[in-house]
């Protein structure tokens, strides 16, 4: 099966003419010169700027192409804050997401009315118009019928702007997004203690790095691998809080293999030490923290939670715990690093309150908005499309299909709880939903996406736009193929590592494959069908609107002209640090170090202890931990056959003592079962994992057969996972309703 | 003459190089199984550059280390002096060892007489391994791996600086220094955080030597290899074609100790 998929990928690639080339040449009589592969190709391309698309980081590159769509070369643009001319593995191995034969290529409808897993849409071709008018006609219909508000429109954070505003012109207040199961702990918090959700970190220039599990280098993400591996060069002292030993562990200084979901006692203790030994930045704290408005709660606050308190919930030595605060507060720049699931990421009950930690313990070090500290970004403010064009009023209805509304300080923020909305749609709370637009997002990438699947099942009608045939598309009545990152142009204001003001210009490398269309220009399309009011403005005049707004350029040639090897950086812009915070204290705001907002809203305004809510029991031994390869962006990129030959598939990582004792042997399948589901896998040992902890990586167990290389390899970690209710996130008293993707327990034995 | 650095002090094991030679070299993907450390197991055709993640058991318990499998571009290539059509070709000017797969016969000299086990016959293509981007070379431009390597693990130099920066970085971190003498001298030099025999890596001779896996040939190989080495480059058509007439004797007299083993 799979030895054939891979001919026909190679069929595709020589049709595409990638592989032309090789092993044509005839005999010549010198020697070398016989190995003209591709140089004289080289010779033959032009040059286009592109923007990757894998992951969020978003690397510039420069592209070398032949004809409308042979890509040639590929190199990261050194100009780039982010890239600084180097790709990863995914970024080398992009271009198969425009290639790939088993791409949704135009617009199809379902004809088996039958939804579920392993069931066969039965697509029929149609045409744009015919699709479009569908889904513009259901969406009127199903208005009409039970009210705007039960359609529900889902899609990454940068499709909010054009799915908010189709939405309210609908009527409907639902766009959801599934910052819940990724980074929504970090992104709330960061938002009302410092004032903007940033992920921008010095990393380069720190030589104490305090890791609570973060583990960017060994996801193969550009933007900090180089800062990384400059900091190890620099001979950086690095320090991680890990209960897996990852690739990142394997550079740094020191390993604390903690008890999993227990670093908010660390973080406690640390802060206890720094406190109550006087070791933090008095100036600093005192010009740009609200620790002195407060000090007096917060040293009685920090009080019980000694080293040896700690000890005994991290399993770390408090002797240990003791050392780290130290040289935290004293081998300057030091920082405490976190990014998306890790330790403060939405993995445990307590992460929101850690990564709150995370903040104050920057803030005592005097770390936030310096160098070779967390920095707040410089970036561009290009203006959506809701401030350009006047956007449709907020619908009357303000109740949201996953209960966010009853969270004020998640609602504001607009982003969505994937975990409580699966219940909602079952017990058809607040109200039944009927309809939804859903673009690029994998029913894979929900907790219990099996209970997810009978969710959507309920559904009157599911429009999904994607670049895959991927598990969602199966679900949907109408499918419509987006664009890949090379077929569409535009520009990328730089978000990570934005030190100071960059945007990155975006050619559309390749002419579109297929018979497929931007999802902006869907989005746009159905919305001209429903409320044309709303969609009657022309969409390069948007583009055009935005640059000029943000102060770049009068159109989107002016940019390329005054871009840099297709870079544009604000004139005579550096890094300057404390400008930003330095504006924010003129401006009267401080870094909430006792966040007074989570107490006006009944949260703890100091992060007091909270212990994670599963603990390991006889029936189920393990902790489960969750993380992802350094050579696949989630589920998206596993049907890439250069990617699925390093990594097809995902394996359990159980610890080499624990693997002899259950009599489990490399690549024997087991099965890992929790309270809520189980899967069947194949079993690694690997020496660096915490004896209790067993560790399943993300993003394999497609069940699409249309993906002809990635279906069947691997298992879904979601499947262990459960799905929420909105009570349970209120009981909590969380504001972020993280969905607690690793709190789980686990038990392992042999299929 | 140039090298290749690989200092596995800063590789991280994300594997842009392994994607970056496929995407570069239009390699088919490898049917493999399992997870991503060290995924395709080993070198084929089609897989000219693995990185491997090897456990080493240390004081404070077992430790993570990375090490690549590649071609080592050697000074004085034994796959180029056993080949009997001249299907391997060591390019002298940018020190690049060259498969040439449209001439190979599939007679598995190569194969078996690299030191360290690197080209691979694949059916179909012939014989295959990395050639330093050669093409890539003649444009002025890095080899694909070096080029995308996020951590500067990889780097691309005058071999003399490589060997400079080696040891350099050697000293540094307290490291070891592999490629400068190994078989003679290889245009890859790797600075390891282990001993290079706890990696996984091959102990060859430090001399420009043939491994003889045949009987009878050792001299007639240490012939072949002092000719070539006693005329420094090796240019001359005479010469170039003794070495193949010796490489094809060998690679004759190979098959048959193979048939009789």
């Amino acid at each position: 099966m799979t030895r054939l998929t891979r001919r026909e990928f190679l069929k595709t690639m020589a049709s595409a003419g990638l592989l032309a080339s090789l092993g044509l040449s005839t005999l010549q009589p010198i020697e070398v010169e016989a190995h003209d592969y591709y140089w004289d190709r080289l010779y033959r391309s032009s040059l286009k700027y592109g923007v990757c698309g894998i992951c969020g980081s978003a690397c510039a590159f420069k592209a070398y192409v032949e004809g409308d769509s042979y890509l040639t070369d590929l190199r990261g643009n050194i100009n780039d804050l982010e890239s600084q001319g180097k790709l990863c593995a995914k970024g080398n191995a992009g271009i198969w997401y425009a290639y790939d034969p088993d791409r949704l290529k135009y617009p199809l409808k379902r004809t088996n009315p039958e939804k579920g897993i392993d069931v066969d849409p039965k697509w029929v071709r149609i045409s744009w118009k015919e699709a479009l008018d569908l889904v513009a006609n259901k969406f009127k219909e199903i208005k009409e019928k039970y009210g705007g508000h039960t359609i529900i429109f889902m899609g990454h954070p940068p499709y909010k702007p054009w799915l908010v505003r189709l939405a309210h012109a609908l009527g409907s207040p639902n766009y959801i997004s599934h910052l819940d199961t990724c980074v929504i702990t970090n992104v709330l918090v960061r938002k009302y203690t410092m004032f903007t959700p940033t992920f921008v970190h010095d990393v380069k220039n720190a030589r104490y790095i305090l890791c609570f599990g973060w583990d960017q280098p060994a996801k193969g993400k550009i933007v900090y691998t180089h800062q990384f591996s400059e900091a190890v060069k620099q001979g950086a002292k690095i320090v991680v809080l890990n209960p897996l030993y990852t690739t990142t562990v394997a550079k740094a200084t020191e390993w604390i293999p903690i008890k999993p979901g227990t670093d908010l006692a660390f973080a406690l203790a640390m802060m206890n030490v720094i406190i109550n030994e006087g070791l933090y930045d008095e100036d600093y704290v005192a010009k740009y923290t609200n620790f002195k408005d407060y000090e007096d709660k917060i040293v009685s606050w920090v009080k019980p939670y000694t080293p040896e308190w700690a000890e005994g919930i991290t399993e770390v030595p408090a002797e240990t715990i003791r050392k780290v605060a130290r040289e935290f507060a004293t081998i300057k720049p030091s920082m405490a690093l976190t990014h998306k699931r890790d330790a403060a990421g939405p993995n445990y009950t307590n992460s929101w309150k850690l990564a709150h930690a995370i903040v104050i313990l920057n803030a005592l070090v005097g770390a936030i908005d310096n160098v070779g500290g967390v920095i707040l970004p410089r970036t561009f403010k290009v203006p959506d499309v809701n401030k350009i064009y006047p956007p449709p009023p907020p619908p009357s209805v303000k109740e949201k299909a996953d209960g966010k509304h009853l969270l004020p300080l998640l609602d504001k923020l607009g982003h969505g709880i994937f975990s409580t909305l699966v219940e909602n749609i079952l017990r058809e709370k607040p109200y039944p939903v009927k309809a939804a637009l859903i673009c690029n997002y994998n029913v894979l990438a929900f907790p219990n996406p099996k209970r997810a699947v009978e969710a959507f099942k309920k559904l009157e009608f599911i429009a999904v736009v994607d670049i895959l045939p991927s598990e969602m598309a199966l679900l949907a009545d109408v499918v419509l193929p987006d664009t890949t990152y090379w077929e569409t142009s535009g520009f990328s204001p730089r978000k990570y590592n934005a030190l100071y003001p960059q945007i990155a210009v975006k050619d559309a490398v390749i002419k579109p494959m297929y018979d497929v269309k931007s999802h902006n220009w869907i989005i746009y399309q159905i919305g001209k069908r429903v409320a044309p009011e709303y969609f009657n403005f022309s969409l390069s005049e948007l583009k055009k609107e935005m640059l000029r707004r943000a102060g770049i350029a009068n159109s989107f040639d002016e940019l390329k002209e005054k871009a840099v090897d297709g870079i544009y950086t604000l004139p005579g812009a550096s890094f300057k640090p404390l400008e930003k915070l330095e504006a924010f204290a003129k401006q009267g705001k401080k870094i909430q170090i006792y966040a007074e907002i989570f107490e006006k809203y009944g949260y703890d305004p100091l992060p007091s202890w909270e212990p994670k809510r599963e603990e390991k029991s006889l029936e189920y031994p393990y902790y489960l931990i969750v993380t992802r390869s350094a050579v696949h962006r989630h589920g998206k990129t596993t049907n890439i056959p250069w990617l699925h030959e390093i990594c097809p598939e995902n394996c359990v990582l159980i610890h080499p003592e624990e693997a002899e004792r259950l009599g489990i042997k490399d690549m024997d399948w087991v099965y890992v079962e929790s309270r809520y589901g189980r899967i069947k896998i194949k079993a690694l040992r690997w020496p660096g994992i915490r004896k209790d902890c067993v560790c399943v990586p993300h993003g394999f167990g497609h069940w699409s057969r249309f993906l002809r290389v990635a279906y069947g390899w691997g298992a879904n970690d979601g499947d262990l996972i459960p799905t929420q209710t909105i009570e349970d996130v209120l009981k909590r008293r969380d504001p972020t309703a993280n969905a607690c993707m690793s709190d789980v327990c686990v038990k392992v034995y042999k299929a | 003459m140039y090298a290749i650095l690989y200092d596995s002090s800063l590789c991280i094991g994300c594997r842009a190089c392994q994607v970056a030679c496929k995407r570069w070299n239009g390699l088919e993907a490898d049917e493999t199984e399992g997870m991503d450390f060290g995924n395709p197991q080993s070198l084929t055709s089609n897989t000219w550059n693995v990185v491997k993640y090897v456990w080493v058991e240390e004081e404070n318990g077992p430790k993570l280390h990375f090490v690549v499998n590649r071609c080592m571009h050697c000074l004085e290539p034994v796959c180029e002096a056993v080949c009997p059509v001249r299907a391997i070709v060591k390019d002298r000017e940018t020190g690049a060892v060259v498969t040439h797969p449209e001439r190979c016969v599939g007679c598995l000299a190569c194969v078996e007489a690299c030191p360290f086990s690197v080209p691979k016959f694949g059916r179909g293509v012939g014989t295959r391994k990395c050639i330093m981007c050669i093409d890539r070379l003649r444009l002025g431009l890095e080899p694909a791996c070096v080029s995308t390597c996020p951590t500067g693990a990889l780097k691309f130099g005058e071999r003399s600086e490589i060997i400079k920066m080696a040891e350099e970085r050697a000293k540094e971190i307290g490291g070891y220094v592999y490629g400068v003498h190994e078989a003679g001298g290889t245009s890859v030099i790797m600075v390891l955080t282990a001993p290079p025999e706890k990696l996984g890596l091959p102990t060859p001779m430090k001399a420009p030597y043939v491994k003889s896996k045949v009987s009878g040939a050792d001299t007639l190989l240490k012939e072949a290899t002092s000719m070539l080495t006693g005329s420094g480059v090796g240019e001359s058509l005479v010469l170039a074609l003794g070495a193949a007439i010796v490489g094809g004797v060998i690679a004759r007299r190979m098959k048959i100790s193979r048939k009789e083993g």
